[in-house]
Protein backbone atom coordinates (compact mmCIF):
# COMPACT_ATOMS: atom_id res chain seq x y z
CA UNK A 1 0.00 0.00 0.00
CA UNK A 2 1.87 3.40 -1.40
CA UNK A 3 2.01 6.51 1.30
CA UNK A 4 -1.11 8.61 1.49
CA UNK A 5 -0.02 11.68 -0.66
CA UNK A 6 -1.43 15.48 -0.17
CA UNK A 7 -4.10 16.22 -2.41
CA UNK A 8 -4.20 20.33 -1.28
CA UNK A 9 -7.73 21.24 -1.78
CA UNK A 10 -8.92 18.50 -3.45
CA UNK A 11 -12.42 17.35 -2.60
CA UNK A 12 -16.44 16.91 -3.78
CA UNK A 13 -16.72 20.59 -4.44
CA UNK A 14 -16.12 21.94 -7.90
CA UNK A 15 -14.37 18.79 -9.42
CA UNK A 16 -14.42 16.56 -12.20
CA UNK A 17 -13.05 13.23 -13.32
CA UNK A 18 -12.13 13.26 -16.94
CA UNK A 19 -11.35 9.61 -18.22
CA UNK A 20 -8.73 9.60 -21.05
CA UNK A 21 -8.97 7.24 -24.34
CA UNK A 22 -10.22 4.11 -22.40
CA UNK A 23 -11.57 2.40 -25.54
CA UNK A 24 -10.88 -1.20 -26.98
CA UNK A 25 -8.63 0.17 -29.53
CA UNK A 26 -6.26 0.65 -26.74
CA UNK A 27 -7.57 -2.33 -23.66
CA UNK A 28 -8.53 -4.31 -25.53
CA UNK A 29 -6.69 -7.79 -27.13
CA UNK A 30 -8.55 -7.42 -30.54
CA UNK A 31 -8.09 -3.47 -30.53
CA UNK A 32 -6.17 -1.94 -32.75
CA UNK A 33 -2.93 -1.99 -30.79
CA UNK A 34 -3.28 -5.79 -29.97
CA UNK A 35 -3.58 -6.07 -33.86
CA UNK A 36 -0.62 -4.05 -34.27
CA UNK A 37 1.20 -6.12 -32.00
CA UNK A 38 1.88 -2.87 -29.63
CA UNK A 39 2.26 -3.58 -25.64
CA UNK A 40 -1.92 -2.49 -25.43
CA UNK A 41 -1.23 -5.20 -22.10
CA UNK A 42 0.48 -2.49 -20.06
CA UNK A 43 -2.56 0.10 -20.74
CA UNK A 44 -5.37 -2.17 -19.70
CA UNK A 45 -3.22 -2.26 -16.52
CA UNK A 46 -4.83 0.84 -16.22
CA UNK A 47 -8.34 -0.11 -15.94
CA UNK A 48 -8.96 -1.06 -11.96
CA UNK A 49 -7.66 2.02 -11.41
CA UNK A 50 -10.09 3.50 -13.89
CA UNK A 51 -13.08 1.53 -12.53
CA UNK A 52 -12.56 2.33 -9.00
CA UNK A 53 -12.20 6.19 -9.89
CA UNK A 54 -15.28 6.08 -11.98
CA UNK A 55 -17.17 4.12 -9.17
CA UNK A 56 -16.06 6.84 -6.62
CA UNK A 57 -17.13 9.70 -8.94
CA UNK A 58 -20.43 8.23 -9.37
CA UNK A 59 -21.15 7.44 -5.76
CA UNK A 60 -19.82 10.85 -4.72
CA UNK A 61 -21.98 12.76 -7.50
CA UNK A 62 -18.92 14.43 -8.94
CA UNK A 63 -18.92 14.99 -12.63
CA UNK A 64 -17.46 12.63 -14.71
CA UNK A 65 -16.27 13.36 -18.94
CA UNK A 66 -14.93 10.72 -21.05
CA UNK A 67 -12.67 11.43 -23.95
CA UNK A 68 -12.67 9.69 -27.01
CA UNK A 69 -9.91 9.35 -29.85
CA UNK A 70 -12.04 9.66 -33.43
CA UNK A 71 -10.68 9.81 -36.72
CA UNK A 72 -13.73 10.28 -39.31
CA UNK A 73 -14.07 6.89 -41.35
CA UNK A 74 -11.33 7.86 -44.09
CA UNK A 75 -9.13 9.77 -41.52
CA UNK A 76 -9.19 12.98 -43.68
CA UNK A 77 -8.92 14.65 -40.11
CA UNK A 78 -6.12 12.15 -38.96
CA UNK A 79 -3.69 15.07 -40.50
CA UNK A 80 0.24 15.01 -40.40
CA UNK A 81 0.00 12.28 -37.97
CA UNK A 82 -1.96 9.69 -40.09
CA UNK A 83 -0.68 10.83 -43.24
CA UNK A 84 3.15 11.44 -42.35
CA UNK A 85 3.92 9.87 -38.91
CA UNK A 86 2.43 7.25 -37.78
CA UNK A 87 0.65 5.99 -41.55
CA UNK A 88 -0.13 2.43 -39.34
CA UNK A 89 -2.61 3.74 -37.56
CA UNK A 90 -4.77 4.29 -40.42
CA UNK A 91 -4.21 0.91 -42.01
CA UNK A 92 -5.39 -1.16 -38.77
CA UNK A 93 -8.39 1.12 -37.89
CA UNK A 94 -7.91 2.57 -34.84
CA UNK A 95 -10.34 4.69 -33.41
CA UNK A 96 -12.20 4.98 -36.30
CA UNK A 97 -15.60 6.21 -36.08
CA UNK A 98 -18.60 3.90 -35.56
CA UNK A 99 -16.24 0.83 -34.93
CA UNK A 100 -16.44 -1.19 -32.00
CA UNK A 101 -12.56 -0.05 -31.57
CA UNK A 102 -13.47 3.20 -31.10
CA UNK A 103 -16.20 2.66 -28.18
CA UNK A 104 -15.15 3.10 -24.96
CA UNK A 105 -14.80 -0.31 -22.70
CA UNK A 106 -17.97 -1.89 -21.49
CA UNK A 107 -17.10 -1.61 -17.58
CA UNK A 108 -16.20 2.33 -18.37
CA UNK A 109 -19.36 2.92 -20.48
CA UNK A 110 -20.41 6.26 -19.66
CA UNK A 111 -24.27 6.78 -18.42
CA UNK A 112 -27.07 9.07 -19.02
CA UNK A 113 -25.49 12.80 -17.49
CA UNK A 114 -21.72 11.58 -18.32
CA UNK A 115 -20.41 14.04 -21.09
CA UNK A 116 -18.70 12.61 -23.86
CA UNK A 117 -16.28 14.47 -25.58
CA UNK A 118 -14.84 13.34 -28.76
CA UNK A 119 -10.87 14.15 -30.42
CA UNK A 120 -9.03 13.83 -33.08
CA UNK A 121 -5.50 15.13 -31.07
CA UNK A 122 -3.99 14.55 -28.27
CA UNK A 123 -5.47 16.58 -25.80
CA UNK A 124 -8.72 16.22 -25.15
CA UNK A 125 -8.56 20.44 -25.16
CA UNK A 126 -7.55 21.27 -28.49
CA UNK A 127 -10.70 22.03 -30.84
CA UNK A 128 -12.89 20.05 -28.58
CA UNK A 129 -15.88 21.66 -26.57
CA UNK A 130 -14.26 20.26 -23.16
CA UNK A 131 -13.40 23.74 -21.53
CA UNK A 132 -16.47 25.26 -22.47
CA UNK A 133 -18.24 22.15 -20.06
CA UNK A 134 -15.73 22.60 -17.42
CA UNK A 135 -15.93 26.28 -17.14
CA UNK A 136 -20.06 26.03 -17.36
CA UNK A 137 -20.20 23.47 -14.35
CA UNK A 138 -17.47 26.09 -12.30
CA UNK A 139 -14.84 22.94 -11.99
CA UNK A 140 -11.53 23.84 -10.65
CA UNK A 141 -10.73 20.73 -9.76
CA UNK A 142 -9.81 18.27 -12.53
CA UNK A 143 -8.52 14.19 -11.99
CA UNK A 144 -7.06 12.61 -15.00
CA UNK A 145 -6.39 9.04 -15.81
CA UNK A 146 -6.79 6.83 -18.72
CA UNK A 147 -4.07 5.94 -21.97
CA UNK A 148 -1.48 6.66 -22.45
CA UNK A 149 0.24 8.61 -19.68
CA UNK A 150 3.09 10.20 -21.89
CA UNK A 151 0.87 10.92 -24.68
CA UNK A 152 -3.04 12.10 -24.81
CA UNK A 153 -2.98 12.10 -20.56
CA UNK A 154 0.25 14.58 -20.63
CA UNK A 155 -1.01 16.52 -23.23
CA UNK A 156 -4.34 17.21 -21.47
CA UNK A 157 -2.76 17.42 -18.19
CA UNK A 158 -0.41 20.47 -20.10
CA UNK A 159 -3.71 22.15 -20.97
CA UNK A 160 -5.99 21.72 -17.94
CA UNK A 161 -2.85 23.11 -16.29
CA UNK A 162 -2.07 25.80 -18.30
CA UNK A 163 -5.80 26.74 -18.00
CA UNK A 164 -5.84 27.29 -14.49
CA UNK A 165 -7.47 23.89 -13.27
CA UNK A 166 -5.92 22.56 -10.51
CA UNK A 167 -4.98 18.93 -12.02
CA UNK A 168 -4.09 15.70 -10.47
CA UNK A 169 -3.07 12.88 -12.09
CA UNK A 170 -4.26 9.53 -10.98
CA UNK A 171 -0.33 7.40 -11.54
CA UNK A 172 -2.08 3.45 -10.99
CA UNK A 173 -5.20 4.30 -13.45
CA UNK A 174 -3.09 5.52 -16.49
CA UNK A 175 -1.23 3.37 -18.73
CA UNK A 176 1.65 3.60 -20.98
CA UNK A 177 3.37 1.16 -23.12
CA UNK A 178 6.92 1.52 -21.86
CA UNK A 179 7.44 1.84 -18.59
CA UNK A 180 10.50 4.67 -18.60
CA UNK A 181 8.41 6.68 -20.61
CA UNK A 182 5.25 6.08 -18.01
CA UNK A 183 7.47 7.40 -15.40
CA UNK A 184 9.05 10.02 -17.09
CA UNK A 185 5.44 11.39 -17.98
CA UNK A 186 4.95 11.43 -13.96
CA UNK A 187 7.99 13.43 -13.40
CA UNK A 188 7.08 16.04 -16.05
CA UNK A 189 3.86 16.19 -14.83
CA UNK A 190 4.57 16.29 -11.14
CA UNK A 191 6.85 19.09 -12.10
CA UNK A 192 5.24 21.84 -12.58
CA UNK A 193 1.51 20.85 -14.01
CA UNK A 194 -0.11 18.54 -11.66
CA UNK A 195 -0.18 16.59 -8.45
CA UNK A 196 0.62 13.26 -9.20
CA UNK A 197 -1.26 10.54 -6.56
CA UNK A 198 -3.11 7.52 -6.10
CA UNK A 199 -6.71 6.19 -6.78
CA UNK A 200 -6.91 5.68 -2.93
CA UNK A 201 -5.77 9.18 -1.90
CA UNK A 202 -8.61 10.51 -4.52
CA UNK A 203 -11.30 8.14 -3.05
CA UNK A 204 -10.19 9.77 0.20
CA UNK A 205 -10.12 12.65 -0.60
CA UNK A 206 -14.03 12.67 -2.09
CA UNK A 207 -14.89 10.32 0.94
CA UNK A 208 -16.04 7.74 -1.22
CA UNK A 209 -15.63 4.35 0.97
CA UNK A 210 -16.06 1.22 -2.03
CA UNK A 211 -17.24 -2.59 -1.10
CA UNK A 212 -14.20 -4.89 -2.89
CA UNK A 213 -11.97 -1.95 -3.39
CA UNK B 1 7.22 7.48 -37.32
CA UNK B 2 8.32 10.77 -36.62
CA UNK B 3 11.41 9.63 -38.65
CA UNK B 4 9.58 10.47 -41.84
CA UNK B 5 9.15 13.98 -41.35
CA UNK B 6 11.33 15.86 -44.28
CA UNK B 7 12.61 18.81 -43.53
CA UNK B 8 13.16 21.80 -45.99
CA UNK B 9 13.78 25.19 -45.82
CA UNK B 10 10.14 26.11 -47.94
CA UNK B 11 7.65 27.31 -45.55
CA UNK B 12 9.82 26.93 -42.60
CA UNK B 13 10.30 28.93 -39.48
CA UNK B 14 12.49 29.32 -36.30
CA UNK B 15 11.05 28.75 -32.99
CA UNK B 16 13.19 30.18 -30.35
CA UNK B 17 11.92 29.43 -27.13
CA UNK B 18 12.57 31.71 -23.83
CA UNK B 19 16.11 32.56 -24.18
CA UNK B 20 16.03 35.21 -21.33
CA UNK B 21 18.19 36.91 -18.78
CA UNK B 22 15.49 34.71 -16.29
CA UNK B 23 16.80 31.45 -17.32
CA UNK B 24 20.46 31.87 -18.49
CA UNK B 25 22.45 34.50 -16.50
CA UNK B 26 23.85 33.83 -13.04
CA UNK B 27 21.59 36.57 -11.67
CA UNK B 28 18.54 35.59 -13.35
CA UNK B 29 15.03 34.42 -11.34
CA UNK B 30 16.23 30.45 -12.18
CA UNK B 31 19.33 30.35 -10.25
CA UNK B 32 17.53 32.45 -7.36
CA UNK B 33 15.26 29.30 -6.99
CA UNK B 34 17.89 27.45 -6.95
CA UNK B 35 17.87 25.32 -10.01
CA UNK B 36 20.78 24.77 -12.48
CA UNK B 37 20.37 27.61 -14.93
CA UNK B 38 23.74 26.15 -16.58
CA UNK B 39 22.31 23.68 -18.24
CA UNK B 40 19.78 26.02 -19.87
CA UNK B 41 22.79 27.80 -21.14
CA UNK B 42 24.02 25.13 -22.51
CA UNK B 43 21.21 25.57 -25.35
CA UNK B 44 22.83 29.02 -26.05
CA UNK B 45 25.17 28.22 -28.82
CA UNK B 46 23.07 26.04 -30.61
CA UNK B 47 20.42 28.43 -30.94
CA UNK B 48 23.43 31.41 -32.50
CA UNK B 49 24.20 29.12 -34.87
CA UNK B 50 20.55 28.20 -35.75
CA UNK B 51 19.39 32.12 -35.85
CA UNK B 52 22.58 33.02 -37.40
CA UNK B 53 21.41 30.29 -40.15
CA UNK B 54 17.94 31.33 -40.36
CA UNK B 55 18.98 35.21 -40.85
CA UNK B 56 21.14 33.83 -43.83
CA UNK B 57 18.43 31.38 -45.81
CA UNK B 58 15.85 34.14 -45.07
CA UNK B 59 13.60 31.72 -43.05
CA UNK B 60 11.27 33.73 -40.69
CA UNK B 61 12.33 33.71 -37.26
CA UNK B 62 9.91 33.86 -34.51
CA UNK B 63 11.53 34.11 -30.61
CA UNK B 64 9.13 33.51 -27.57
CA UNK B 65 8.99 35.53 -24.36
CA UNK B 66 7.77 34.40 -21.12
CA UNK B 67 6.62 37.45 -19.26
CA UNK B 68 4.51 38.13 -16.29
CA UNK B 69 2.42 41.23 -14.95
CA UNK B 70 4.47 43.02 -12.45
CA UNK B 71 1.96 41.59 -9.76
CA UNK B 72 1.77 38.58 -10.99
CA UNK B 73 -1.83 38.65 -11.34
CA UNK B 74 -1.47 36.73 -14.69
CA UNK B 75 0.20 34.24 -13.42
CA UNK B 76 -2.50 32.03 -12.09
CA UNK B 77 -1.89 28.58 -10.40
CA UNK B 78 1.80 28.34 -11.43
CA UNK B 79 2.80 31.39 -9.30
CA UNK B 80 -0.14 30.95 -6.56
CA UNK B 81 -0.10 27.42 -5.25
CA UNK B 82 2.47 25.37 -7.73
CA UNK B 83 5.79 27.37 -7.66
CA UNK B 84 5.21 30.77 -5.48
CA UNK B 85 8.64 30.93 -5.02
CA UNK B 86 8.79 32.03 -8.91
CA UNK B 87 7.11 34.98 -7.92
CA UNK B 88 9.29 35.53 -4.71
CA UNK B 89 12.33 35.48 -7.37
CA UNK B 90 10.56 38.00 -10.44
CA UNK B 91 10.58 35.56 -12.89
CA UNK B 92 10.47 37.16 -16.36
CA UNK B 93 8.46 40.05 -14.78
CA UNK B 94 7.51 42.27 -17.49
CA UNK B 95 9.60 45.03 -18.09
CA UNK B 96 12.24 44.01 -15.74
CA UNK B 97 16.06 42.67 -16.78
CA UNK B 98 15.03 39.18 -16.13
CA UNK B 99 12.28 39.51 -18.77
CA UNK B 100 14.85 40.10 -21.31
CA UNK B 101 15.86 38.55 -24.07
CA UNK B 102 19.49 37.15 -23.45
CA UNK B 103 22.41 39.39 -25.25
CA UNK B 104 23.87 37.07 -27.56
CA UNK B 105 19.80 36.24 -28.75
CA UNK B 106 18.09 39.94 -29.31
CA UNK B 107 15.54 39.56 -32.39
CA UNK B 108 16.08 42.01 -35.02
CA UNK B 109 12.72 44.79 -35.77
CA UNK B 110 11.78 42.16 -38.66
CA UNK B 111 11.74 39.05 -36.30
CA UNK B 112 8.36 38.40 -34.33
CA UNK B 113 8.36 38.47 -30.58
CA UNK B 114 5.27 35.83 -29.23
CA UNK B 115 4.84 37.62 -25.35
CA UNK B 116 3.45 34.55 -23.87
CA UNK B 117 2.65 33.54 -19.55
CA UNK B 118 1.83 29.91 -20.08
CA UNK B 119 4.05 26.83 -20.93
CA UNK B 120 3.06 26.71 -24.61
CA UNK B 121 3.54 29.42 -26.78
CA UNK B 122 0.39 28.39 -28.46
CA UNK B 123 -1.63 29.26 -25.52
CA UNK B 124 -3.64 32.33 -25.54
CA UNK B 125 -1.18 34.47 -28.11
CA UNK B 126 -0.63 34.69 -31.57
CA UNK B 127 1.43 32.77 -32.49
CA UNK B 128 -0.64 30.30 -34.97
CA UNK B 129 -1.93 33.36 -36.79
CA UNK B 130 1.49 34.36 -37.13
CA UNK B 131 2.43 31.08 -38.44
CA UNK B 132 -0.60 30.27 -40.46
CA UNK B 133 -0.93 34.03 -42.27
CA UNK B 134 2.70 32.98 -43.20
CA UNK B 135 1.66 29.72 -44.93
CA UNK B 136 4.75 28.04 -42.70
CA UNK B 137 4.17 24.04 -42.85
CA UNK B 138 7.26 23.27 -40.71
CA UNK B 139 8.65 24.58 -37.48
CA UNK B 140 12.25 24.14 -35.89
CA UNK B 141 11.56 24.57 -32.33
CA UNK B 142 15.06 25.53 -30.20
CA UNK B 143 15.48 26.80 -26.86
CA UNK B 144 14.49 26.15 -23.26
CA UNK B 145 13.42 24.37 -21.25
CA UNK B 146 13.18 21.23 -23.08
CA UNK B 147 10.40 19.08 -20.81
CA UNK B 148 8.26 22.33 -19.87
CA UNK B 149 7.84 25.16 -22.15
CA UNK B 150 9.65 23.56 -25.83
CA UNK B 151 7.74 20.41 -25.22
CA UNK B 152 4.78 21.96 -24.71
CA UNK B 153 5.05 24.00 -27.57
CA UNK B 154 6.28 21.05 -29.28
CA UNK B 155 2.69 18.78 -28.70
CA UNK B 156 0.56 21.90 -29.50
CA UNK B 157 2.49 22.29 -33.26
CA UNK B 158 2.19 18.79 -34.06
CA UNK B 159 -0.93 18.27 -32.94
CA UNK B 160 -2.00 21.63 -35.03
CA UNK B 161 -0.05 19.38 -38.27
CA UNK B 162 2.75 21.99 -38.16
CA UNK B 163 5.49 19.45 -39.09
CA UNK B 164 7.48 19.70 -36.08
CA UNK B 165 11.96 19.65 -35.71
CA UNK B 166 13.12 19.50 -32.22
CA UNK B 167 16.80 20.55 -32.14
CA UNK B 168 18.38 18.09 -29.31
CA UNK B 169 21.85 20.09 -28.57
CA UNK B 170 20.04 23.27 -28.75
CA UNK B 171 17.85 22.86 -26.21
CA UNK B 172 18.21 22.96 -22.19
CA UNK B 173 16.97 21.42 -19.04
CA UNK B 174 17.72 21.93 -15.86
CA UNK B 175 18.06 18.09 -14.85
CA UNK B 176 19.29 15.35 -17.20
CA UNK B 177 16.47 13.06 -16.66
CA UNK B 178 13.75 15.02 -17.57
CA UNK B 179 16.27 16.53 -20.68
CA UNK B 180 16.50 12.62 -22.09
CA UNK B 181 12.70 12.18 -21.43
CA UNK B 182 11.27 14.90 -23.14
CA UNK B 183 13.39 13.95 -26.33
CA UNK B 184 12.34 10.47 -26.43
CA UNK B 185 8.46 11.50 -25.50
CA UNK B 186 8.81 14.12 -28.52
CA UNK B 187 10.33 12.00 -30.93
CA UNK B 188 7.99 9.18 -30.59
CA UNK B 189 4.93 10.83 -31.57
CA UNK B 190 5.29 14.62 -31.96
CA UNK B 191 8.75 15.77 -33.16
CA UNK B 192 11.56 14.59 -35.45
CA UNK B 193 14.45 15.35 -33.06
CA UNK B 194 17.69 16.57 -34.71
CA UNK B 195 20.69 18.42 -34.39
CA UNK B 196 22.16 21.75 -35.21
CA UNK B 197 24.05 20.31 -38.18
CA UNK B 198 21.59 18.59 -39.60
CA UNK B 199 18.69 21.45 -39.43
CA UNK B 200 21.46 23.79 -41.47
CA UNK B 201 22.35 20.73 -44.00
CA UNK B 202 18.59 20.35 -44.63
CA UNK B 203 18.25 24.42 -44.95
CA UNK B 204 21.27 24.04 -47.20
CA UNK B 205 23.34 26.68 -45.26
CA UNK B 206 26.72 26.87 -44.37
CA UNK B 207 28.16 29.17 -41.43
CA UNK B 208 31.72 29.82 -41.06
CA UNK B 209 32.61 30.34 -37.09
CA UNK B 210 29.04 31.45 -36.12
CA UNK B 211 29.67 31.43 -32.40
Amino acid sequence: MPEARDVGPLGRERTALLIIDMQNSYIDEKGALGRMKRNWQSLREALPGCERLLAGARKAGIKVIHAKYVFQPDYSDGGVLIREIRPALKEFGLCQAGTWDAEIVPSLTPIAGEQVVEKNRPSAFYSTQLESFLRAARIENVVVCGVTTNMCVESTVRDASQRDFRTYVVGDACGEMEQDRHDAALVSMGFLFARVVGVNDVLDAWDVALANA
Amino acid sequence: MTANLRLVGERCALIIVDMQNSYLEPEGAMAKVGLDWTRLRAAAPGCQRLLAAARKAGIPVIHTQYVFQPDFKDGGLLTREIMPELKEAGLCVKGSWDAEFWDGLKPLPNEAVIEKNRPSAFYSTQLESFLRAMQIENLVVCGITTSMCVESTVRDAAQRDFRTFVVRDATGEVVQDRYDGALKTMGFLFAKVMTVNEVLDSWKVELSNVA
